[in-house]
C-alpha cells in the first residue's frame, strides 16, 4: 500500500512524539538511578534510620560495710510528643481524664503543641504506667528513666550530694565531684523509622555499648553517720544553737568515718548545697592550743615541773589584755592544757616565738586542702601576722586570727592520736569492679610527721587529763575513755571588726579510746546559749557519739574489754549471735534461747537460709534475731511480713531478697506494699510506711 | 472461526508480561503491610487479570463490524452511568467515582473512555475532517466534552484530561492540520503564560505572528485571538476559583520542595525511592521506602516507584521497553489498517494508554503533576485493568481484520 505524503508526515510526527516521550523518561531515569543514586540512597538512610542514646547506669555508692547509700531505680515517665493538632487534642483530653483535671486546661498548662516534646509526669507508679500503656492515645508515650535513690534519706546526704532530674549530672557532694566516674558513658543504638514516624526497630546489638558508671565504696560508716547526725541535732536543739558540725576519722589510716553538719534552717536537707564540714572555716579558739603545745613539746622547751604564773586571769600585752575564764595563778604545763589557760600557754609561746608555732601548726595540715574529692573544700587560713608582736603570738597560739575547717581539726587530732603522723584523709575507699570486687584505690597515705612520737604520747596524756579533771569533765564516760580539748571561741563580727560579746563557737575535739586511740573527731556547736562552754555543749555530744559507736562496734574495740565491763550495771549484757544457717525453726529457737536471745522467724517451711544480725555480732539479751526459712538453700520466693522490723533489718532483708525499697516515715514498719506470701519478682520495689513505736 | 495463529501474539505477550509484573509489584508493595486484606491485593489483581483476559477474549471473538455499528449506542450508556454515579456513587476521599457492588468498585469513567474511543473512531471514519467543516469539529469536541465535564464534576481532573487528549489524537490522525491543532491548543498555552503579564504579552506577540504566517482564515483567526485574550485575562480569576488541593497540586508540581511534608511529600518520596534503587535495585520485598511506608499509594499511583526501588534501572528499562513495544506495534497496526474505523480505534486506544503511561511515570519522576492516573497494566485496579485489556483486544481485533475495508 502506498502512503500519501500526508500520511507519512503524520506517522513521522507520531513517532517523533513517542521518541521524545521515551527519551525524556529515560534521561530522567538515568539522572535518578545512575547519576544521583548515591545521593538518594543517603537520603533513604537519613530519613529512615538514626541513632538513639542508650543511657549508662550511674554507679552505686556503698558505705564501708557495703551498705547501699545511693542507687538507681527505674521509673516510667509520661511524655507528650503529639504530631498533629488532632493528637494534641486527644492527648490533652486523656491527660485531663487521667489526672482528674478540669476540662480544657491541659493544652495550656502543659504547653502541648504539634511536634513539641513535653514532660507530663515524671516517675509514675507502676500501676499508672500500666494503665497508660493500655489505653493512651497517639502522642503520649512512656519513657523509662532512672531516678537516684538514697535509701538512708537525709543521712549522709551532704557527703553524697544529689543528681539532677535526669540522673545524669551530680549537683553537689560526691555526686558532683565524682560525676565522671559515676556517670559512665552512654552507648548508641541504631533504629529504623517508618514514614509514619514510628520507631520501627531497634537493632538487637548496640553500636556502642554503654559503659556503666563506676560504683564507689566510701570510707564512711553509715551507722556512725546516722549517730552523729542524730546527736548533732539533739545538741543543737538542746543548746538553742545556730548550727552544728562534726567530723570523725579513723586515726590509724585517715578514713573519714562520718561527717555532717546540722542546721535547723537548712532549706532542703535532701538537696544540700554543700558539706560545711569541708567547705566552711571557723576560728577554732582553745582547741587550737594543742598545736602550740605540740610545738613546745617538740622543741623540748617544756619542763613539766616548771610552773607559770597565770596573772589571775588578766595579762596586759602592750595595749591589749589577755583574759582567762578563771582567776588562775601558778600552773604547770599539764594544768595549763587541762584548764585551758590562755595566759599560761601564751607566755610559753612568746618565749618560743610565733614563727616556730606557725611552722608546727602547718605540719598538722592546717592551711591545706587535704581531702581533694569534695567540691568547695576550704584550705582554711593560717599565716604569719604582719609582725610577730607578743600579742599577735599569743592570739595565734590560742586560736585567734586563724581559720580552720572542721575536717582539718579532726585530721589534726587524729595525728596527735596516732603518735604524730599526718595522714591524708580518705573519703573514697575504692571502687567496685565488673565482677563485684572492691578495688581499693587509695592506700594509707602519710603526708608527713607532724610531731615526735614522744611529744604525742605526752600530749595524749594531757588531753585525757582535760576530760578527767579539766574543762571537759562532762565528757568523761564510763563506757569509753575519751581524750580531747574543749574550745569556746568568740565569734568575730565582720561588719564591726570586733568580736561579739556573747556569740561563741563551742567545740570539742578529741579521740577515743584514750589508751589506744582508734577514732578521732570534733563536734562544733555554733552560738549555743545560754550555756556556751565547749565542754558542756559540744563535749557531751562528742561523748554520746563515742559511746554509741563503741557499743555498735564491740569487735572494733575488742582489745578494750573494760569498755563493756565498765558499762555493766548501766547496760544489759551483750551476747554473740550464733550462726543459725541450716537450722530448723525449732532448733534455731532452742539454740538462741540458751544464750538469752529470741527469734523472729519468717518464711515457709524448711531451714534457715538467712539471719540478721550475721553471726558473731553482738546483741543485747532479750533482743530478736530475724531468721528466714525457706525450702531451698539461698533462694527466697515469697515475701515475708516486715511489720515491726526496724529499718536496719529491712535494709538487710531487702539486700538479701534483691528488692529495692522506699520508706516513708521513721521507726518501725507498719505497712508494706508487697503483701506477705506473694511471690517476689527480682528488683521489684517495696514501699514501706514506718512509724516510731 | 478465528484463526488464532494470525493474532498478534507478540503484542499480547508484552501486555501479559506487564500485567504479571504488575501483580508481582503489588505483592511486593504491600508485602509488609498489616492486615490480610491489604496484603492480598495481588491476589485480587490476579483475579481481575483473569476477568480482563476473558473480556479480551470476548472482544477478539466479536466481529469488528459490530463495534462499528453499535459505536454511537455504546456512547450513550456510560454517559448515563456517569450521571448516575454522581447521585448514587461511592464517595471516597472526597471524590464520587465508583459504583460499589460488594467488594467490587466499578468506575464508569473507564467505560466512558472506551465508548468515546468507539464513537469518535466511527465519526471520523465516515466524515472527512477539514477546517472548512467547523460544525464537525465542534460536534466531535462536544462528544468529548460531555463525559469530560461529568468526570470533572466528580471531581477527577486526571481522568477527565484523557478525553480531550483522545480527541486531539484522533483529530490529528484524521487529517486535521497540525497548525490548527496548535491554534486550538493556544488558549492552554495562554493559560500558563498568564501567570505573569510579561510572559503572556510575549506569547501573544508570537501568536499574532504565527497567525499571519498560517493565515487560517478570518473567522478562525479572530476566534483564536479572542479566546486567547479571554483566557489570558480570566485565568487569574479562575485560579482563585480552583479548589485548594488543585491549586496545591499545580504549585507543588512546579516546585515539590515548597511543601515537603504535605503535597510535595509524595513526589519527593517517589523520587527518593526510584533514585535509591540505583542500577541494580534493592531486590524484591527489600525496598525500604516501600516497606517503611514512606511511599504513599504504592500499589496504585506510585507502583512505578516500587519498581524503580526494588528492581533498579534494569527493571524500569524492561517495563519501558515493553510499553514501547506495545506502542510501536499499535502505530504499525494503525498505519496499515485499511479500514479508517479500525485505524482510528488503534491509534486512539494506544493514545489513551500512552497518555496515562506518560502522565503516571512523569508523576513518579517528578515532572508531571500528581493527577491520580494509574499506570496501565501495572497499577492495582480492576476496571482499569479490564479497560486496558479491552483496548488491547480492540487493537488485536483491528490487526486481525486489517485488510478489511
Amino acid at each position: 500500500m502506498k502512503r500519501t505524503q500526508q500520511e507519512k508526515l503524520r506517522l513521522f510526527v507520531v513517532f517523533t512524539f513517542m521518541a521524545i516521550f521515551f527519551a525524556l523518561v529515560t534521561f530522567r531515569l538515568l539522572h535518578f538511578q545512575v547519576v544521583n543514586a548515591a545521593r538518594y540512597s543517603e537520603i533513604v538512610t537519613r530519613q529512615s534510620s538514626g541513632t538513639v542514646e542508650i543511657p549508662a547506669d550511674r554507679g552505686v555508692i556503698y558505705d564501708r560495710h557495703g551498705r547501699v547509700v545511693a542507687n538507681n531505680v527505674y521509673r516510667q515517665s509520661l511524655v507528650a510528643y503529639p504530631e498533629t493538632k488532632e493528637e494534641v487534642k486527644s492527648a490533652a483530653k486523656y491527660i485531663e481524664k487521667f489526672f482528674g483535671r478540669q476540662r480544657g486546661t491541659a493544652i495550656e498548662d502543659y504547653g502541648l503543641a504539634p511536634n513539641r516534646f513535653r514532660w507530663i509526669k515524671r516517675a509514675m507508679s507502676d500501676a499508672a504506667a500500666a494503665r497508660i500503656v493500655a489505653d493512651a492515645p497517639r502522642g503520649l508515650y512512656l519513657r523509662q528513666a532512672t531516678e537516684r535513690k538514697y535509701p538512708f534519706g537525709t543521712i549522709g546526704k551532704q557527703i553524697l550530694g544529689y543528681t539532677n532530674i535526669d540522673n545524669k549530672e551530680g549537683q553537689s557532694g560526691l555526686e558532683y565531684s565524682c560525676n565522671q566516674r559515676l556517670a559512665g558513658k552512654p552507648g548508641k543504638a541504631d533504629y529504623r523509622r517508618d514514614g509514619l514516624r514510628n520507631i520501627y526497630r531497634v537493632r538487637e546489638q548496640a553500636l556502642i555499648h554503654p559503659v556503666p558508671g563506676q560504683s564507689l565504696v566510701l570510707t564512711v560508716d553509715w551507722r556512725l553517720q546516722e549517730i552523729i547526725e542524730e546527736e548533732l541535732q539533739v545538741a543543737v536543739d538542746k543548746h538553742n544553737a545556730k548550727f552544728g558540725m562534726a567530723a570523725f576519722v579513723d586515726c590509724n589510716n585517715g578514713d573519714i568515718l562520718a561527717m555532717a553538719h546540722y542546721d535547723p534552717n537548712e532549706k532542703n536537707p535532701l538537696r544540700p548545697v554543700k558539706a560545711r564540714v569541708v567547705t566552711d572555716q571557723f576560728e577554732p579558739g582553745s582547741i587550737f592550743k594543742v598545736f602550740g603545745a605540740a610545738a613546745l613539746l617538740d622543741q623540748d622547751m617544756v619542763d613539766f615541773a616548771e610552773t607559770t604564773y597565770c596573772e589571775k586571769g588578766k595579762f596586759r600585752l602592750g595595749r591589749r589584755t589577755l583574759h582567762d575564764d578563771k582567776e588562775l595563778e601558778w600552773l604547770n604545763f599539764r594544768q595549763i592544757i587541762e584548764l585551758s589557760s590562755n595566759i599560761g600557754i601564751s607566755k610559753l609561746a612568746i618565749n618560743s616565738g610565733g614563727e616556730e608555732i606557725l611552722a608546727a601548726c602547718k605540719k598538722f595540715g592546717l592551711g591545706q586542702k587535704l581531702l581533694g574529692c569534695m567540691p568547695g573544700e576550704t584550705a582554711g587560713k593560717i599565716g604569719a601576722p604582719s609582725r610577730w608582736s607578743e600579742y599577735n603570738t599569743a592570739a595565734f597560739t590560742i586560736g585567734h586570727s586563724v581559720a580552720v575547717s572542721t575536717l582539718q581539726m579532726a585530721v589534726a587530732f587524729a595525728t596527735i592520736a596516732n603518735g604524730g603522723e599526718l595522714l591524708k584523709p580518705r573519703l573514697i575507699f575504692g571502687s567496685v569492679d565488673e565482677d563485684g570486687y572492691v578495688v581499693r584505690n587509695i592506700k594509707r597515705d602519710v603526708i608527713g610527721r607532724a610531731m615526735k612520737e614522744r611529744s604525742a604520747d605526752s600530749l595524749r596524756a594531757f588531753l585525757r587529763g582535760v576530760v578527767e579533771q579539766g574543762t571537759a569533765k562532762p565528757v568523761n564516760s564510763p563506757a569509753v575513755t575519751i581524750a580531747g580539748k574543749t574550745g569556746t571561741a568568740q565569734i568575730f563580727d565582720v561588719e564591726n571588726r570586733r568580736y561579739y560579746r556573747s556569740k561563741y563557737m563551742a567545740s570539742f575535739a578529741g579521740f577515743f579510746p584514750a589508751e589506744n586511740p582508734m577514732v578521732a573527731g570534733i563536734v562544733v556547736i555554733a552560738e549555743p546559749h545560754p550555756i556556751h562552754y565547749g565542754g558542756y555543749t559540744a563535749g557531751p555530744a562528742f561523748r554520746k557519739i563515742a559511746e554509741r559507736y563503741t557499743v555498735l562496734n564491740p569487735d572494733l574495740f575488742a582489745s578494750q574489754e573494760n569498755v563493756i565491763e565498765e558499762s555493766k550495771g548501766h547496760r544489759k549484757t551483750t551476747v554473740e549471735v550464733p550462726d543459725l544457717s541450716g537450722y530448723t525453726p525449732v532448733d534455731a529457737l532452742a539454740k538462741v534461747a540458751e544464750i538469752g536471745l529470741e527469734v523472729r522467724c519468717e518464711g515457709d517451711e524448711g531451714n534457715v537460709v538467712w539471719q540478721f544480725p550475721s553471726p558473731d555480732r553482738l546483741l543485747f539479751e532479750g533482743d530478736d534475731v530475724l531468721v528466714i526459712v525457706a525450702a531451698q538453700q539461698d533462694s527466697l520466693h515469697r515475701m515475708i511480713n516486715l511489720k515491726g522490723l526496724s529499718l536496719r533489718e529491712v535494709a538487710a532483708f531487702c539486700g538479701f531478697a534483691g528488692l529495692s525499697y522506699e520508706v516513708t516515715g521513721a521507726g518501725r514498719v507498719v505497712k508494706q506494699s508487697i503483701e506477705p506470701g506473694s511471690t517476689i519478682k527480682d528488683k521489684s520495689l517495696c514501699r514501706l510506711v514506718c512509724k516510731s513505736i | 472461526m478465528l484463526n488464532y495463529r494470525s493474532l498478534d501474539w507478540q503484542l499480547i505477550g508484552a501486555a501479559l508480561a506487564l500485567s504479571l509484573i504488575g501483580i508481582i509489584l503489588i505483592m511486593s508493595a504491600q508485602y509488609h503491610a498489616e492486615g490480610d486484606f491489604v496484603r492480598n491485593y495481588y491476589l485480587r489483581q490476579a483475579v481481575w487479570l483473569l476477568i480482563a483476559l476473558v473480556v479480551f477474549a470476548a472482544i477478539v471473538h466479536t466481529p469488528l463490524r459490530l463495534f462499528d455499528f453499535s459505536a454511537f449506542v455504546l456512547y450513550g450508556v456510560p454517559l448515563f452511568l456517569l450521571i448516575l454515579v454522581l447521585f448514587i456513587g461511592n464517595t471516597h476521599t472526597g471524590a464520587t467515582r465508583w459504583f460499589s457492588f460488594g467488594p467490587i468498585n466499578l468506575a464508569p469513567s473507564d467505560i466512558a473512555k472506551i465508548s468515546l474511543l468507539l464513537a469518535l473512531s466511527r465519526f471520523f471514519a465516515y466524515t472527512k475532517l477539514s477546517v472548512a467543516s467547523k460544525r464537525r469539529l465542534a460536534l466531535t469536541a462536544i462528544l468529548a466534552l460531555i463525559p469530560m465535564a461529568l468526570i470533572l464534576k466528580q471531581p477527577d481532573l486526571g481522568t477527565s484530561l484523557v478525553f480531550p487528549v483522545l480527541l486531539f489524537i484522533l483529530w490529528f490522525w484524521s487529517g486535521l492540520s497540525p497548525w490548527y491543532l496548535i491554534l486550538i491548543v493556544s488558549p492552554l498555552i495562554s493559560l500558563v503564560a498568564a501567570s505573569h503579564w510579561l510572559a503572556w504579552a510575549l506569547y501573544f506577540a508570537v501568536l499574532i505572528t504565527f497567525l499571519f504566517v498560517v493565515r487560517p482564515g478570518l473567522i478562525f483567526g479572530l476566534f483564536t485571538v479572542v479566546v486567547n485574550l479571554a483566557t489570558g485575562t480570566v485565568t487569574p480569576f479562575l485560579w482563585n476559583r480552583l479548589a485548594d488541593y488543585q491549586q496545591l497540586r499545580i504549585l507543588t508540581f512546579l516546585d515539590p520542595g515548597r511543601d515537603p511534608r504535605g503535597a510535595g511529600y509524595q513526589i519527593i518520596q517517589s523520587k527518593i525511592a526510584i533514585g535509591s534503587g540505583g542500577v541494580l535495585g534493592k531486590g524484591m520485598f527489600e525496598g525500604s521506602q516501600t516497606r517503611l511506608e514512606f511511599l504513599p499509594e504504592r500499589h496504585t499511583d506510585f507502583i512505578f516507584s516500587v519498581l524503580g526501588e526494588e528492581f533498579g534501572m534494569w527493571g524500569t528499562l524492561i517495563v519501558m521497553g515493553l510499553f514501547f513495544f506495545i506502542f510501536y506495534r499499535a502505530i504499525v497496526i494503525a498505519s496499515r489498517c485499511r479500514a479508517k474505523f479500525a485505524s482510528n480505534l488503534v491509534m486512539g486506544g494506544a493514545g489513551i494508554i500512552l497518555f496515562q503511561f506518560f502522565i503516571n511515570i512523569g508523576m513518579t519522576l517528578g515532572f508531571m503533576p500528581v493527577t491520580g492516573l494509574a499506570l496501565p497494566f501495572v497499577s492495582y485496579g480492576g476496571t482499569s485493568l479490564v479497560l486496558t485489556w479491552s483496548i488491547v483486544g480492540l487493537i488485536v481485533l483491528a490487526d486481525y481484520n486489517w485488510q478489511d475495508y
